[in-house]
């Protein structure tokens, strides 16, 4: 763990949040893409997870010997503004599809 | 109905908040014992973390779309699984790997944290993520036990 930057953990996170938020609407927009999902691993949701950790462990790895900047604040605050505004693009998106608006 | 999973999972899940919340209070003093237990907390977190989102899968998959999704979508609160729990199962997704990020800084940037405010910012910007999260979560879990619950008395009343 210590070899690998906080670069490529906030990087592989973004990753992965990225990934959650759009395989979770077009997955919602497309059944066919839901039931891609679901036949591979069992189900969607375990499609999602197992998919996720992958994503995480190639992004890490590809970004692990990058060098962290100095001050680290810019990179995990960015971290946390993503996974805000992810949790909010799939909450609107329910709400939406709830009301029948999506 | 009685489903011992559902308890294990918003146990390890609660925990984990609390661990998050522990490390970003011990952050604020920042001291060397205080970024000793930091870490461990953030360790704890993770594994807690890790510990829920395996035992609420097995719930999610096994039981709850069989057993409860239908209850709530025909009770008097179906937005609690239309919009609560769809949105909470795809954003727990996430948690475990903010509690990665904030293990990673606090290994890497750990021993600075007592000199150096900017890594201790940056190790509270983490913890506090995974601690604002995992706090959603729960509210969310609420919202999807009520629906559920109401659900119950209506078939009762």
């Amino acid at each position: 763990m210590r070899n690998i930057s906080v670069r490529a953990f906030a990087y592989a996170t973004h990753a992965v949040i990225a990934f959650v938020v759009w395989s979770t609407i077009l997955a919602e927009l497309f059944p066919s893409f839901k039931s891609l999902l679901a036949g591979g691993f069992g189900h969607h949701w375990i499609a999602k997870s197992d998919l996720s950790v992958i994503i995480f462990i190639v992004t890490a790895l590809i970004f692990a010997r990058k060098n962290d900047p100095e001050d680290i604040v810019p990179l995990v605050r960015g971290v946390l503004f993503s996974a805000v505004l992810g949790a909010l693009l799939i909450f609107l998106f329910y709400l939406g599809h709830y009301l029948g608006l999506v | 109905m009685n489903f011992p999973l559902i308890g294990i999972h918003a146990w390890f899940g609660e925990v984990a908040a609390l661990m998050f919340i522990w490390a970003f209070i011990e952050m604020f003093s920042g001291q060397a014992s205080n970024i000793r237990r930091a870490r461990f907390a953030v360790l704890c977190g993770v594994l807690f973390l890790v510990a829920a989102w395996i035992a609420g899968g097995f719930y999610y998959v096994g039981i709850y779309g069989s057993e409860v999704k239908p209850f709530i979508k025909e009770g008097p609160l179906p937005w609690a699984h239309g919009v609560a729990m769809e949105t909470k199962e795809h954003v727990f997704i996430f948690l475990p790997f903010l509690g990665a990020l904030a293990w990673s800084v606090m290994q890497r940037f750990g021993h600075m944290m007592e000199a150096d405010p900017r890594a201790r910012a940056a190790g509270l910007y983490a913890t506090g993520a995974a601690a604002i999260l995992a706090g959603f979560m729960a509210l969310t879990g609420f919202l999807v036990s009520s629906g559920f619950r109401s659900a119950l008395e209506q078939l009762v009343a």
